[in-house]
């Protein structure tokens, strides 16, 4: 019984847990440096006082901060280039976009060499790059107010006299590591709820943005009169270093894949202290000295007083802007969330080993001395679709096939080889006509052996269940 | 090779032919069910595919689904003939011969009702067991499966 409904049975299940899935085809592959690493404070300084030394004389008590880097800075998480989403790690999104992810990988962008022109192996029209240093960033929302955060947390950005103004808290709790663990929260300076999903250890970085709707004066955020509280966004925020393999357009370099990633180990350097390694030297760094350079950092950016950049152009005008949208809280932050997110991620994205913040780095041209994790294979390959089929699926359609097969062979051998003349394994001569076979080859006897007397019984116009009845006393020889 | 020998492999040729297709055809589909495995496999040990590795979805589906439903039809013509074989060579046994009702249950001439009858027949005493079970295999290999397989695997073509 088996056999026989496995038959049928196996052209079902094939198909079952079926996926789809793309492989690649790899053409050419050749040796690059790519991805980016964590945040390394150390190489805050060096880089601003770099730029500072291309000003003008009469500008040198200015900072400089390019284009090239103001320009793509608020969209930095949503630059399909260098970021893809990710599927967050310390948080769930439960359809309300409280929990968010980026995984910034750097893209083909911070690939050195660059990858191939387009019109070499054309026929490959995708790169992949291979096991590249990533940071993935986890934000998720966070309930809090202006006044959970301390003085040392804040940086006010503005200018006496001018009505454009910002305030950035960054709160790095040293208890949020060990609370977590216990499962019990209780920091003394902010208020939240502690979501259910935060169960393993994460290194937390609640922060907040407050927009200066009536300016700042001697490093005071003013809000008009008419409103309760300054405008914000407050996010909550945790870096992942992570190693994950990209597929991109080799046509415009966007990232249309991230596959194989590893998982992602939680960025300790606001923390606890931090060793990078490189081929020459090992640099030992404590958590406030990288918190000190990543304030730094997004200090070299918003400061547009220190810049002589004017308040309109520069990046505080994006959130002051839209100070209405951000003093509602029934209102939702949208783009400005995550023109929040670039920001707060952009000094890991430049002040990384592998990017212009480390001022070894060169133009098309792979350095020595980077972390061994840089060192990577880039390919340039082409994608198919495919169908998968379920591999226990797959065993089992053969299972039941293949018992069938089996079985109808084991059959065919015992009629050829088993047994001789009139014993077991003899194979009458029959025709393809069962009804001839049946009505000039057999003879029915009694089950004694005697001749029945069939022709009567059927004269008789028995029914069905009367020959049934009738019948059993009877066997089928052949004549 | 005797007479008799010959006989034999002669009277099984067909089935032999139809047997050896089968294998063949469930190599085929072996071979492009194991293609995306292998394919995934090179694809992410950064080796370069080959014509069969490359081959899409919709292709793979389409050989894979025709290689099965001739299979199924053939084995099933197949295990048709076996039982067939089965059936004469009992029936040729020396001396003991085969039960007329399960001459009747096993041959390819009694249709669904009948075959039902002889399985599900009222008085245990009148059909025997082994006479059932004929009755019910050749019911589910010969007259329900072509029903069930033909319908599910539209339905899946139309989910796909």
């Amino acid at each position: 019984m088996l056999l026989t409904g496995g038959v049928w049975l196996s052209g079902i299940v094939l198909f079952i847990n079926t996926s789809s899935i793309t492989v690649y085809d790899t053409g050419f592959s050749y040796k690059v440096t790519g991805g980016i690493g964590p945040f390394s404070g150390s190489l805050v300084q060096p880089f601003l006082e770099f730029l500072q030394s291309l000003a003008p004389p009469d500008q040198k008590n200015q900072t400089i901060v390019p284009y090239t880097y103001s320009s793509v800075v608020n969209m930095l998480v949503m630059n399909s280039l260098v970021s893809t989403v990710a599927s967050p790690v310390s948080c769930t999104d439960d359809g309300y976009g409280d929990c968010t992810s980026y995984l910034v990988t750097g893209g083909l962008e911070i690939v050195t060499p660059w990858i191939p022109p387009a019109e070499d192996n054309g026929e490959f029209t995708l790169a992949r790059v291979n096991r590249v240093p990533s940071i993935q960033v986890d934000v998720s929302t966070l309930d809090t107010k202006e006044s959970s955060f301390s003085d040392k947390d804040c940086d006010v950005f503005g200018k006496e006299g001018i009505i454009i103004g910002l305030k950035l808290c960054i709160a790095v709790d040293p208890k949020s590591l060990g609370s977590l663990r216990t499962g019990d929260y209780h920091p003394s300076f902010i208020t939240y709820r502690r979501p259910a999903y935060l169960t393993h250890t994460s290194f937390l970085t609640p922060t907040g943005l407050f927009v200066c709707t009536n300016g700042t004066d001697n490093k005071t955020c003013h809000a008009r009169d008419s409103e309760p509280f300054l405008p914000n966004i407050t996010a909550q925020i945790t870096f992942y270093t992570s190693q994950a393999t990209i597929i991109a357009s080799r046509s415009n370099y966007s990232i249309i894949s991230v596959i194989d990633q590893t998982t992602p180990v939680p960025y300790p350097g606001f923390h606890t202290p931090t060793s990078t390694n490189s081929s020459t030297s090992i640099n030992t760094t404590t958590p406030e000295q990288e918190l000190q350079a990543y304030r730094t950092a997004l200090h070299w950016l918003l400061d547009f007083s220190s810049s002589n950049i004017p308040p309109p152009s520069s990046l505080v005008e994006l959130f002051w802007t839209a100070s209405l949208q951000l003093s509602s809280p029934s209102t939702s932050t949208g783009i400005l969330s995550q023109n929040l997110h670039s920001l707060l991620v952009f000094p890991f994205f430049l002040f990384n080993a592998n990017n212009w913040g480390n001022l070894q780095t060169k133009q098309n041209e792979t350095v020595e001395g980077l972390p061994q994790e840089f060192y990577t294979t880039a390919s340039l390959v082409q994608g198919y679709d495919k169908v998968k089929f379920d591999s226990g699926m797959f065993i089992l359609f053969l299972g039941l096939q293949g018992v069938a097969v089996v079985f109808v062979w084991g059959v065919l051998v015992w009629v050829w080889f088993g047994g001789k003349g009139g014993g077991k394994g003899r194979l009458p001569d029959i025709s393809e006509f069962p009804l001839y076979d049946g009505a000039f080859k057999t003879r029915i006897v009694k089950r004694h052996g005697s001749d029945s007397d069939m022709a009567s019984l059927a004269n008789d116009g028995a029914s069905t269940s009367e020959i049934i009845r009738d019948m059993k006393k009877y066997r089928v020889l052949l004549k | 090779m005797t007479g008799n020998s010959q006989s034999r492999l002669s009277g099984t040729k067909k089935t032999l032919i139809l047997n050896l297709i089968s294998l063949g055809l469930l190599g085929v589909t072996t071979v492009f069910v194991q293609a995306a495995y292998l394919a995934e496999s090179r694809s992410s040990n950064g080796i370069s595919l080959n014509r069969l590795l490359r081959i899409d979805a919709s292709t793979t589906i389409a050989v894979v689904q025709a290689s099965q439903t001739v299979l199924i039809a053939l084995i099933t013509v197949t295990l048709g003939e076996v039982f067939e074989f089965i059936q004469w060579t009992a029936a040729a046994s020396k001396g003991r011969g085969l039960r007329y009702l399960t001459f009747l249950a096993m041959s390819p001439t009694t249709g669904y009702l009948g075959t039902l009858k002889l399985v599900f027949a009222r008085h245990l005493s009148c059909v025997s067991l082994d006479t059932r079970l004929w009755g019910l295999m050749k019911y589910l290999y010969l007259l329900l499966p072509y029903h069930i397989y033909m319908s599910t695997t539209a339905h899946l073509i139309q989910t796909f």
